[in-house]
C-alpha cells in the first residue's frame, strides 16, 4: 500500500519534471541503455517491444519484488568457479567486470568499470586500462587497480583440484593456469591504471572478460571468507553462506536456499547512478524443472518473468496475455554432425564412415527442411543459419548454404553410388536435456529422421542420456551422426570455430567430425593470434569459405529462446546470449 | 516386545550394508560421469579425465568403497560432486518438503478413504458404493502428472483460488528455518503467511494422495465388510448396540489393521509418487533432488540418500509392526 | 458370470485388445510418417483424433500404441511374476531363517521406490522397450514374493498340506503339487492389478524422459508424456492417449476385483 503511494508520487513528480522540460529521471525508452553509445540505436531497436511498452506504461516505479524463474540452480556463489547459465544469470547482475556488453547486443563491448576501452600495443601484447573512479564494493571497501590486480592473480595461482577444475573459463581463455597462462602478469602501477601483459597476442581477449566468470570481488570479502578453501563443500564463499559474490553491481547478494532460490537486493549506492535498479529485490526460483509448471506458474502469477519457456508455449502464453522475449540476435547454433572417421568407444582403430564422401554430406545437407523444423520446434524464434557462425557473432561472413532440395539430395546421394546397405545409418540424439538451440531433440530428430528418408537413407534412431555420455561420445567421436550444438561462450568467431568445432587438437583434427582439412587449423591458429580485429576477421571467413566448400557438419539453426513475462513487468532487454541485467525493469503496481 | 525391536534393529544392519554395496556397483557401472555433469558442453577428454582424479574416481573400487563407509561411520554422508554441497546439509532443506507433502497427501488419503470406504461397504454394491470405486478407479489410473498439470491449470490458471507452484510465495519473505513451509510459517505468526503455506500444499497433497486415496478407500471397504459379517458384530447387534456403537468400537479397531499395513506400504509409493509431484509443483524435496543426482551420476549423493530411505523404510515398517501390538491385543510379540 | 462390473472389465479390455490386433488393417495413416506442416491440428474429419507435433495421425497412433502398451504391460508382470514367485515360493516353501532372510532383502527392495530402480536400470542398460519391461518387472518381483509367501506360509498348516506330508510327500513335492496350485489364485488376482499399474508406471518413466528406444513407434505412455507440455494448447494430444491409458486400467482393476469376488469365498453374498 505504502509503495504503490510512494511509486505514484514519483511518477507524478517524474511526469511534472518531464514536462516542465528537466530531466531528473531518464525517459523511458532511454532507459535500458547503460552508456550513451554509437549502439545505443541498435540497442532500442533491438529492445523496442519492451521499450514501446514501458512507454506506454510511464515512467519507471521504483520498488517492488521481482520473482523469476530461473532455468535451474545455481553451482557456486563464486562467479569465478561457474561455467553454468544459472550461475552466471544471477552473477551478471551482481558483479562487473573491466568490460561488458550493451543491453540487448552479444558484442557490442563497451567498458564498465574500466573508464574507456584499453590501450592496445602494436604487439598487441600489452592492454593498458584506465580504471573509473569512485567505486565501492558491496562490503563499503574501494575499487581499484589492486583489486582488479588481486583477483587476476588469484585466479592464475588457483591450484589443481576443485578450484582449477571448477575454474573452466579462466583455463579455456588463457590457456591454463600458473605458468601456463597466457596472461604472463597483471600490473597495478596507480590506483586507476591496470597492464596486462600477455605471451601471445590473444584477440579474443576483450569480448572474453564480459563474462560475469571475470567479474571484479572485493579482496577484503574474499580473503575474510577464505573463499579459496576446498573441499568446495566447506568453502563457506562458494556456498552463499556469509558473504559471497562481493562485487560492484547494482543488486547485492542476499542468500541462496539450495535448490529453492537466490534472492538479491537493490545496491542503493550504485556507482553508475543513472542506472540504480528500481527493484528493491529480485527472487530467482530455481526449482521449475518443468515448462509446463513454467507457464502454468506465470499464467498464475507464482513468478512473474521466465528466463525461457519453451517455444511449444509460446502461442498459449501470448493468448494469455503474457510478453515475450525477443533476444534478437542469435549466439548459439544447433548443428547434425557427421563424423568422417568413427573413433572406437574400446580404443580400437578408427573407422572411415560414408560420411568421408563429399557427396553424401553434401546429400544431407540437402535433404533437412531447415524452416520446417523452425515452423513447428522454435515457434518461429529462430534462424536457418547462413553460415557456421550466428549473424552478428565477430569475424561471420555469410555463406551460399546449400538449400532444401529432396531432388537435388537424392541426386547427390546417387553421384555417391552407394548400395542401399551403406545407406542404413544411425542419427544420435539426446535425451533428458533442453538446449537453447535444441529444446525438443527428440522431435528434431524424428523429422530430420523423416526428411533423410525421403532422399533415399534409411534411419534408425538412437539416443544415450544427456548427461549419460552423450556429451563425451559426441566430442569424442563415437558417433556417425548425430545432432549436436553450442551456445556461445562470448560472440566471437574463435568460440564456435576453433574452441567448439575445428580446433585441431594434439595434432589431430577434432574427433567430432574427423575433418582432415590442415589449412583451416593454420588459418585458424593465425587469426588466433592476429593483432587487429580486422586481420582476424578476414582469417575468420577464410575458413568459413573453407567450411561451406566442403561441408564437415550441417549447421540447422540459430535460435534465440523465448521468454515470458506477466503485463505488469517493464523495461526488461533480452539478449541473445542472455546476459541481461535487471536494472532495468521495474514493475507496475 | 524389546527384544523384538532389537532383533529387527540388529537384522537391518547387514541389509543395510549389502544394499550399500549393490548400490555402490550399481552406479559405478553407469555409463556416463559425473565430470560430464560439471563441464556440460565443454567436456573435453582431457578437463573429464582432471575432474576424475580429483573426485578420485581413478582409484580401484575396493579403495572408493572403503573410503566411503569409513566416512559414513563417522557420521559423513559425503557431498554432491556436481556443486560441492555436503549431502547433509542438502538434505536437511530439502527432506522437509518431501515430508510435508507426504504427511499432506496421507492426511488427504486416509481423512477422506476411510470415511468413503465406511460408506460404501455400509451398501455394499449399491449404487454409493459403486460410485466410490469408479472415483478411487480413477485415483489409481490417472497418472499423477496428468492430474496435477490438470489440478493446476483449473484451480490456479483458470479460477485463481489456489497457487500454481512452489511451498510458499516468495514474495512474503518468510525466512526458513526449519525448512517447513508451514512451520516456517507459524513461527511468523502472519496470518496470511500461513494461509499461504497451507494453500501451497493442497493441490500437491491431492495429486500425490490420490493413489492412496484409493487404495485407503478400497481397503477400508473390503475390511470393513470382512468384519461386519464376523460373529463377534453380529452379536453385538444382536445385543441391541446401535449401527455406530458397532462401527466405531468393533469394526473399526480391526478394520484399522489392514489400513496400518497399506499405509506403511506406501510409504515408498509415496516417495515414488513425490518423484512426479515434485517435479509438476516445483516442490524442493529429496523427490526431484535424487532424480536429478542420478542423472547427472551423483554417485555419493544416490547412495547415502537410499541408504537414507532404506532407513526409514525400515523404521516406518517396524513401527506399524509394533502399531499392530497396540491397535489388536491378540496380536504378541516375543 | 454374474459379476457385472467384472464383465464390464473383460469387455473393455477385449476391445483394446481387439484394436490392437487390428491395428494395420483399420488404421486410415501410417502411424510413423506425418507431414511437419499438418501438425498440431485438432481433431477434423481427416484426422478424428488429430494430428501431432511432427504431423501424424492421432487416432492410427492410439491403435497401435494399444499393441506396445498392452505388450509392455503384460511382459513386465510377467517379469515380476516369475522372479517374485521364485523368491516367493523358496521364503515360503523353506520357512525359518530362509524367509526370514530373503523377507529382510525384500523389504529393502519394497523400501527403494519402483521409479528410482526403473531409472537405475534404465540408465544401466540404456533406453529400450525390453529395459522397460524388465525395469517395471522387477519392481513388481518383491510385492509378489511377499504375496505368494504369506499366502504359502498359511497353507501349509491347511488340513490337505498335512495330509500329504504324513503321507510321507517330501517337502518339494508338498511344495509344488499341493501348495502352490492353490496360492497362485491370490497371484492370480494381484498380477491382473499389477497390469494396470504396468501401464501407468511405464507412463510415468516416460515422463521422466526414460521413453523405449525408438520414438517414431506409437506407445501410449510416450504420447501422453510427450504431449504433457501441451495441456492448453492440444489438449485433445493428452485426452486420447491418457483415455487409452485410464480406461485400460480400469479395465483390468474391474476384471481384477471380480476375479478376487469370485475366487474369495468369504465375500460370497
Amino acid at each position: 500500500m505504502l509503495r504503490a503511494r510512494t511509486g505514484s508520487l514519483i511518477a507524478a513528480a517524474a511526469i511534472v519534471f518531464a514536462a516542465c522540460g528537466g530531466s531528473a529521471t531518464p525517459s523511458p525508452s532511454a532507459a535500458p541503455s547503460q552508456q550513451a553509445s554509437p549502439s545505443a540505436a541498435a540497442a532500442s531497436a533491438a529492445a523496442s517491444p519492451s521499450a514501446a511498452a514501458s512507454a506506454a506504461a510511464g515512467a519507471p516505479v521504483d520498488g517492488g519484488t521481482l520473482v523469476v524463474g530461473l532455468d535451474g540452480d545455481m553451482v557456486y556463489a563464486d562467479p569465478s568457479l561457474v561455467s553454468d547459465g544459472n550461475s552466471l544469470y544471477v552473477a551478471n547482475q551482481v558483479v562487473e567486470g573491466l568490460v561488458g556488453l550493451t543491453p540487448g547486443t552479444i558484442g557490442d563491448v563497451i567498458p564498465v568499470l574500466a573508464a574507456s576501452m584499453p590501450t592496445i600495443s602494436a604487439d598487441g601484447k600489452t592492454y593498458t586500462f584506465t580504471l573509473r573512479t569512485g567505486i565501492k564494493f558491496h562490503d563499503g571497501t574501494d575499487f581499484n587497480a589492486a583489486a582488479v590486480k588481486f583477483n587476476y592473480d588469484r585466479w592464475k595461482a588457483f591450484p589443481k583440484g576443485d578450484l582449477q577444475d571448477n575454474a573452466y573459463y579462466y583455463g579455456a581463455v588463457f590457456g591454463g593456469f600458473g605458468d601456463a597462462s597466457n596472461l604472463a602478469s597483471v600490473d597495478a602501477p596507480d590506483a586507476t591504471t591496470v597492464v596486462f601483459n600477455f605471451k601471445t597476442p590473444q584477440s579474443n581477449f576483450l569480448v572474453s572478460q564480459t563474462l560475469a566468470v571475470f567479474g571484479i570481488q572485493s579482496p577484503t570479502a574474499l580473503q575474510k571468507d577464505k573463499a579459496d578453501t576446498t573441499p568446495l563443500k566447506d568453502n563457506k564463499y562458494a556456498q552463499g553462506q556469509g558473504e559471497s559474490m562481493v562485487g560492484t553491481g547494482p543488486f547485492m547478494f542476499k542468500e541462496w536456499v539450495t535448490g529453492d532460490h537466490v534472492t538479491v537486493v537493490k545496491n542503493p549506492s550504485y556507482w553508475d547512478t543513472a542506472h540504480v535498479a528500481h527493484l528493491d529485490q529480485i527472487t530467482f526460483q530455481a526449482n521449475l524443472k518443468d515448462s509446463t509448471a513454467k507457464l502454468q506458474a506465470l499464467q498464475a502469477g507464482g513468478i512473474d518473468l521466465a528466463e525461457t519457456i519453451s517455444p511449444a508455449d509460446v502461442a498459449t502464453a501470448k493468448s494469455s496475455g503474457l510478453q515475450i522475449v525477443d533476444r534478437g540476435q542469435s549466439c548459439n547454433t544447433g548443428y547434425l554432425g557427421m563424423n568422417q572417421s568413427l573413433q572406437s568407444t574400446s580404443g580400437g582403430a578408427a573407422t572411415p564412415t560414408i560420411y568421408a564422401n563429399k557427396d553424401v554430406r553434401f546429400a544431407v545437407a540437402e535433404a533437412l527442411n531447415k524452416q520446417g523444423y523452425i515452423d513447428a520446434f522454435y515457434a518461429g524464434a529462430a534462424k536457418a543459419p547462413q553460415s557456421w557462425l550466428p549473424a552478428g557473432t565477430t569475424g561471420y561472413k555469410a555463406e551460399n548454404m546449400p538449400a532444401y532440395d529432396v531432388n537435388a539430395a537424392k541426386a547427390s546421394l546417387a553421384k555417391a553410388g552407394l548400395s542401399a546397405d551403406k545407406l542404413k545409418i544411425d542419427l544420435y540424439y539426446p535425451s533428458n536435456v533442453v538446449r537453447p538451440y535444441m529444446p525438443d531433440p527428440k522431435s528434431l530428430a524424428q523429422a530430420i529422421a523423416g526428411d533423410l528418408q525421403a532422399a533415399g537413407f534409411t534411419v534408425a534412431l538412437k539416443t544415450e542420456d544427456w548427461h549419460g555420455g552423450y556429451v563425451s561420445h559426441a566430442t569424442g567421436g563415437n558417433f556417425p551422426l548425430f545432432l549436436f550444438g553450442w551456445t556461445c561462450d562470448w560472440a566471437g568467431a574463435d568460440n564456435f570455430l576453433y574452441t567448439a568445432w575445428f580446433g585441431w587438437q594434439n595434432g589431430k583434427p577434432n574427433l567430432q567430425f574427423g575433418w582432415a582439412n590442415p589449412q583451416v587449423n593454420t588459418l585458424m591458429t593465425q587469426a588466433l593470434q592476429a593483432t587487429s580485429p580486422d586481420a582476424a576477421n578476414a582469417l575468420w571467413g577464410q575458413v568459413q569459405d573453407l567450411a561451406v566448400q566442403d561441408m564437415p557438419t550441417v549447421p540447422i539453426v540459430n535460435s534465440t529462446p523465448p521468454g515470458a513475462y506477466v503485463s505488469k513487468v517493464h523495461g526488461f532487454v533480452g539478449a541473445g546470449n542472455q546476459t541481461e541485467l535487471f536494472n532495468s525493469v521495474w514493475i507496475q503496481p | 516386545m524389546l527384544r523384538f525391536i532389537v532383533r529387527r534393529v540388529i537384522g537391518a544392519i547387514p541389509v543395510l550394508f549389502g544394499l550399500s554395496i549393490i548400490l555402490f556397483l550399481f552406479l559405478r557401472l553407469l555409463p556416463g560421469d559425473p565430470a560430464e555433469a560439471i563441464l556440460g558442453q565443454h567436456a573435453t577428454p582431457e578437463l573429464t579425465a582432471q575432474i576424475r582424479t580429483t573426485l578420485g574416481l581413478d582409484q580401484p573400487l575396493y579403495v572408493q568403497y572403503v573410503n566411503y563407509l569409513v566416512r559414513l561411520l563417522h557420521g559423513d554422508f559425503g557431498s554432491s560432486f556436481v556443486d560441492g554441497k555436503s549431502v547433509a546439509d542438502t538434505f536437511i532443506v530439502r527432506f522437509p518438503g518431501t515430508i510435508e507433502l507426504t504427511v499432506g497427501a496421507l492426511i488427504f488419503a486416509v481423512g477422506l478413504g476411510i470415511p468413503l470406504g465406511r460408506l460404501a461397504a455400509r451398501h455394499p454394491n449399491g449404487w454409493v458404493d459403486g460410485i466410490v470405486t469408479v472415483v478411487s478407479l480413477f485415483g489409481i489410473s490417472i497418472p499423477i502428472f496428468v492430474l496435477g498439470y490438470t489440478l493446476v491449470f483449473v484451480f490456479g490458471v483458470q479460477l485463481h483460488w489456489l497457487p500454481a507452484l512452489g511451498q510458499s510465495d516468495p514474495r512474503l519473505g518468510i525466512p526458513q528455518v526449519t525448512h517447513f513451509a508451514i512451520i516456517d510459517a507459524l513461527l511468523t505468526g502472519r496470518p496470511n503467511a500461513i494461509i499461504d503455506s497451507f494453500s501451497h500444499l493442497i493441490l500437491p497433497s491431492i495429486a500425490l494422495g490420490s493413489i492412496p486415496l484409493a487404495i485407503v478407500t478400497r481397503i477400508t471397504r473390503a475390511s470393513v465388510i470382512d468384519v461386519a459379517n464376523e460373529d463377534y458384530v453380529r452379536t453385538a447387534r444382536a445385543k441391541g448396540l446401535t449401527e455406530r456403537r458397532v462401527d466405531d468400537r468393533h469394526i473399526m479397531r480391526n478394520a484399522w489393521l489392514p489400513v496400518a499395513t497399506v499405509i506403511g506400504l506406501q510409504v515408498g509409493g509415496l516417495l515414488a509418487g513425490a518423484v512426479l509431484t515434485e517435479t509438476v509443483f516445483s516442490w524442493n524435496g529429496v523427490g526431484s533432488w535424487v532424480v536429478s543426482a542420478i542423472q547427472n551420476h551423483d554417485y555419493i549423493v544416490v547412495q547415502s540418500l537410499i541408504l537414507i530411505f532404506a532407513t526409514i523404510f525400515l523404521v516406518v515398517n517396524l513401527i506399524v509392526d509394533i502399531s499392530y501390538a497396540f491397535l489388536n491385543p491378540r496380536i504378541r510379540y516375543s | 458370470m454374474r459379476n457385472g462390473p467384472a464383465l464390464v472389465g473383460a469387455v473393455c479390455i477385449a476391445i483394446f485388445v481387439t484394436a490392437a490386433v487390428l491395428a494395420p488393417y483399420i488404421a486410415p495413416y501410417d502411424p510413423t510418417i506425418g507431414v511437419l506442416a499438418d501438425g498440431k491440428h485438432g481433431p477434423s474429419l481427416a484426422h478424428l483424433m488429430g494430428t501431432d507435433l511432427l504431423g501424424r495421425d492421432e487416432f492410427t497412433r492410439v491403435l497401435y500404441g494399444a499393441r506396445i502398451s498392452l505388450v509392455v504391460g503384460v511382459v513386465a508382470v510377467i517379469i515380476g511374476l516369475t522372479f517374485g514367485c521364485v523368491v516367493g515360493a523358496i521364503a515360503g516353501g523353506a520357512g525359518g531363517k530362509v524367509d526370514a532372510v530373503l523377507m529382510r532383502v525384500t523389504d529393502v527392495l519394497l523400501a527403494v521406490p519402483g521409479i528410482l530402480l526403473a531409472i537405475g536400470i534404465v540408465a544401466w542398460l540404456g533406453h529400450g522397450q525390453v529395459q522397460i519391461m524388465l525395469a517395471v518387472g522387477i519392481s513388481y518381483a518383491p510385492i509378489f514374493a511377499r504375496l505368494l509367501r504369506g499366502t504359502l506360509l498359511s497353507l501349509r498348516e491347511a488340513d490337505f498340506a498335512t495330509a500329504a506330508r504324513a503321507e510321507g510327500a517330501t517337502p518339494a513335492r508338498v511344495l509344488l503339487r499341493h501348495l502352490m496350485p492353490n496360492a497362485l489364485t491370490p497371484l492370480i488376482v494381484q498380477a491382473t492389478l499389477a497390469l494396470a499399474t504396468a501401464i501407468i508406471d511405464v507412463a510415468g518413466l516416460g515422463f521422466l524422459g526414460l521413453g523405449p528406444g525408438d520414438p517414431r513407434v506409437a506407445e501410449w505412455g510416450e504420447m501422453l508424456t510427450d504431449s504433457a507440455r501441451f495441456l492448453q494448447s492440444a489438449p485433445y494430444l493428452i485426452f486420447f492417449p491418457g483415455a487409452a491409458i485410464v480406461l485400460s486400467a480400469i479395465g483390468f482393476n474391474l476384471l481384477g476385483d471380480g476375479l478376487r469376488e469370485a475366487i474369495d469365498p468369504r465375500l460370497k453374498r
